[in-house]
């Protein structure tokens, strides 16, 4: 068994698929309630689909991560990292524990900025003209999402 | 700056009141406060605002129909107030007629859903033979009509004085009883023990099939007639730019007779109190005395505890950035704008969060033509604009970086792109521009400091601007205590650990002594600064200190403030990144050998890029575009912005349709 190669795998799927599930649920609960005002109010669809997207990024640094990851390893075709990896378990792992911040950090921060937006939603159909506090709002959770990307980031570019 | 605002407060003849309020309201100038409580309901004002709520429901109700607006027409079009208003007669002919149609279409669904239920009703019947009214009680005999339980009918079976009849094999059967009048009562307490439910047939001629028969041609005819409506309906939806006329201009009135309510009146005379910009004094005197010469106009500045509306005003280039703080809050009266400090950083650091000069184009490119052709007003006109200096900047950041499209000197170098794009990137890197100063990929630690070194520029901004703002006010000890003593604070400690910090980013730069000790005694100054004055407003000297030691915890908010850009540079990263994997993707598309595969590999390949590179954008413009507003609400204006000022309010032409033109 090539544990190397194993660990740098599981790195690059915990990465896209916490951080994706996490946004799956903001964007999902985000999505409903927008239905909701939308229902009452078609002109606002604008204004609430923004404060959806906010959740959808934690997916997106997720997704970039696993790529990093992958390419940064090998795992994308490049055999002489490919070969040094396979040759280090200790390696993988580092690529493994490099993604867990944005793995969880995505995976949680997504939920909680879903939750505010839906009540930046709920803002929106009260007071039309405050979407922007609400989007504010959201972005404050995404902060921690952005930190995490950075250090997952920092981590394996100082692998390899 | 914030525009000085005056209490202004006009006295005039009831007679001239509705000509000074319309020449008020059409130059916009004045908030009126209301100083009557009045309870009297106004007749004119309720005949308006039920005009306006049947002119809405008609635009709801015609709108789908409407021809859409072209994709590039203005938001509002632009129209005469006498051109709206010469709408009205016609817009309340096409509201009648519109209520009519809605009014039959929603009787017509009614009689609809009653004549479906009773069809839904008969149905299990349709083997009784007999007409329904035939069923009724003769003296010598007594009928049961209902449904009983499949279960008890063996029940019924035992009740020898009983006759039953049933007309399904279902669960629930609907079932007729008959028995001699004498067993009447038997028979009802019998039912009570079993699962009965008494029926009653609709009062219609025929048996339930021949009603069931007279019923779907009744739906029929409905369906006929609910398609006519709906037909007229659609004829109607020409009427839209009509009803919206009318629907702004009885806007406009209603606001102009809501204000009655808000003045104070004599026998003869009413009188105004409101608030005005200091610069349209002039112009709302000019109004008022275009009217009439028998009035009484006096201004005064705002007395304290009063709370003037806030507006401010900036030169055209900075105007637009005052929506990005309208989002946040407006500056409290007589305090400062931040709009003019904030602008610059706004810029530099929205283009950095997307540092791609594909990127940037297209965002000046899109917000160029949204401005030309959609003339939007207000806030997405504001936002508009400063997308396109973000643009620009993101454009500047992108050739720094080194960037286009997400092609990277390193990505087309290392990941086989096709022709197309290492032909770009050479031609960018033969005109030695690419990167110009560093790939944040290659360098992660240095772009990163850079981003902390912009921060710490943006917060120091802050705090002089703060110390800049109080020195104007007189007040000398918070310039200097509060905020000059954090720049020492900040500036020394980041000057006099340089060293030690580049370190630890792996690009060690070594500072004489001669630069860091002086630094490091400036932050001792300034720290003993805040110890010691932090707390002067407290007498007991102990206090004082704790205060001010408190003061100076505030260090750890500073840190946290810095390191707050990392974000600059993972957004960067992140967008960046994800370019460059969208290129990967669809260039492994044109990796086929077969000619044909290839072609269609190719065009699947654009259309691709252009959707992909597209979402990118949006979503990283986005993302830049709120977070850059964010570094400026908590890391900036925390360090000098007094936001909850209140928004002025001119009686006005607010309508939501048109432009009100000359």
């Amino acid at each position: 068994m090539n544990w190397g190669a194993i660990w740098a795998t599981a790195g690059a799927v915990i990465a896209a698929l916490l951080a994706g599930i996490g946004s799956a649920i903001g964007v999902g609960i985000t999505g409903q309630a927008s239905a909701g005002v939308v229902s009452e109010n078609p002109d606002l669809s604008g204004k609430c689909l923004l404060l959806q997207l906010l959740p959808g990024t934690q997916g997106i640094y997720g997704l970039l991560i696993a790529i990093v990851i992958m390419s940064n390893s090998g795992l994308m075709g490049d055999a002489t990292k490919l070969a040094a990896l396979q040759a280090n378990t200790a390696l993988g792992i580092r690529f493994f524990l490099a993604s867990l911040p944005i793995a969880f950090g995505g995976l949680i921060s997504a939920i909680y900025q879903g939750k505010v937006a839906v009540s930046g939603i709920n803002m929106v159909a009260k007071k039309p003209t405050e979407s922007g506090k609400g989007m504010v709002m959201a972005i404050m959770v995404e902060t921690y999402a952005v930190l995490s990307l950075l250090i997952s980031f920092l981590l394996v570019f100082g692998i390899m | 700056m914030i525009v000085s605002m005056k209490r202004v407060s006009l006295v005039a003849l009831k007679s001239d009141q509705e000509s000074i309020l319309k020449a008020l309201q059409e130059a916009g100038t004045v908030q009126v406060l209301k100083i009557a409580e009045s309870d009297s309901q106004d007749p004119e004002t309720d005949a308006v605002n039920a005009r306006i709520q049947r002119l809405s429901e008609s635009i709801g109700a015609v709108k789908p129909y409407a021809k859409k607006a072209g994709f590039l027409a203005p938001q509002k079009r632009e129209m005469t107030l006498q051109g709206i208003r010469d709408d009205v007669p016609k817009a309340e002919e096409a509201a009648d007629e519109i209520e009519e149609l809605l009014h039959t279409q929603s009787h017509l669904t009614a009689e609809r859903e009653k004549a479906l239920s009773t069809r839904q009703a008969l149905e299990p019947w349709v083997r009784l033979s007999a007409p329904m009214s035939a069923i009724k009680n003769t003296p010598r005999v007594h009928y049961f009509i209902g449904v009983c339980a499949s279960k008890d009918q063996p029940k019924i079976a035992e009740q020898d004085y009983l006759e039953a009849e049933y007309y399904t094999e279902t669960a629930s059967v609907p079932t007729i009883l008959a028995c001699r009048e004498e067993d009447a009562r038997n028979v009802q307490n019998f039912l009570k023990t079993i699962d009965w439910q008494d029926f009653v047939f609709p009062k219609m001629d025929g048996t339930p099939g021949e009603a069931i028969e007279a019923l779907d041609r009744k739906i029929a005819g409905i369906d006929a007639e609910l398609l006519t409506t709906q037909e007229q309906l659609e004829a109607h939806g020409d009427a839209i730019e009509v009803l919206q006329n009318a629907f702004d201009a009885e806007t406009i009135d209603s606001e102009r007779l809501s204000v009655r309510n808000d003045l104070g009146y004599t026998a003869r005379a009413f009188v105004l109190e409101g608030w005005a910009r200091s610069d349209e004094i002039e112009k709302t005197e000019q109004v008022i005395r275009s009217v009439t010469d028998a009035y009484s106009f006096e201004t005064r500045d705002p007395e304290e505890g009063e709370e003037p509306p806030s507006v401010v005003r900036n030169n055209k280039f900075v105007t637009p950035f005052e929506e990005v703080q309208t989002l946040y809050s407006r500056p409290t009266y007589g305090t400062i704008d931040g709009t003019p400090y904030m602008t610059p950083f706004y810029i530099l650091l929205f283009g950095l969060m997307l540092s791609d000069t594909g990127y940037g184009l297209l965002l000046m490119l899109g917000s160029l033509l949204y401005v030309k052709f959609k003339k939007p007003s207000g806030m997405s006109g504001g936002i508009s604009r400063v997308l396109f200096w973000g643009g620009l900047s993101t454009v500047v950041w992108g050739v720094l970086t080194g960037s286009f499209f997400g092609i990277t000197k390193a990505s087309a170098s290392t990941i086989e792109l096709g022709g197309v794009f290492s032909q770009i990137s050479l031609f960018f890197e033969r005109l030695g521009i690419f990167p110009m100063l560093l790939d944040p990929m290659q360098n992660p630690m240095i772009m990163l400091g850079l981003c902390f070194g912009l921060g710490i520029l943006h917060i120091v901004a802050g705090y002089i601007v703060g110390a800049i703002d109080k020195f104007g006010k007189g007040d000398w000890k918070a310039a200097v205590f509060d905020q000059l003593s954090w720049v020492l604070i900040t500036l020394g400690l980041v000057i006099g650990f340089f060293p030690a910090i580049s370190g630890m980013a792996g690009f060690s730069i070594e500072l004489p002594k001669s630069v860091t000790m002086p630094a490091l005694i400036a932050a001792g100054v300034g720290a003993l600064m805040v110890v010691l004055f932090k707390g002067r407003a407290k007498k007991n000297p102990l206090k004082r200190v704790t205060s001010g030691l408190g003061g100076l915890y505030d260090v750890t908010s500073v840190l946290a403030d810095i390191l707050s850009y990392a974000r600059l540079f993972a957004l960067g990263i992140a967008t960046g990144v994800i370019g460059q994997v969208f290129n990967m993707l669809c260039n492994m598309l044109t990796g086929a050998s077969n000619p044909v595969l290839k072609v269609i590999g190719g065009v699947g390949c654009v259309i691709l890029l252009v959707l992909l590179h597209t979402f990118n954008v949006a979503i990283n413009a986005l993302g830049a575009f709120v977070h850059c507003a964010r570094l400026q609400y908590v890391e900036f204006y925390g360090k000098f912005y007094e936001s909850g000022g209140k928004e002025f309010t001119p009686l006005s032409y607010r309508t939501k349709h048109v432009r009100v033109s000359d």
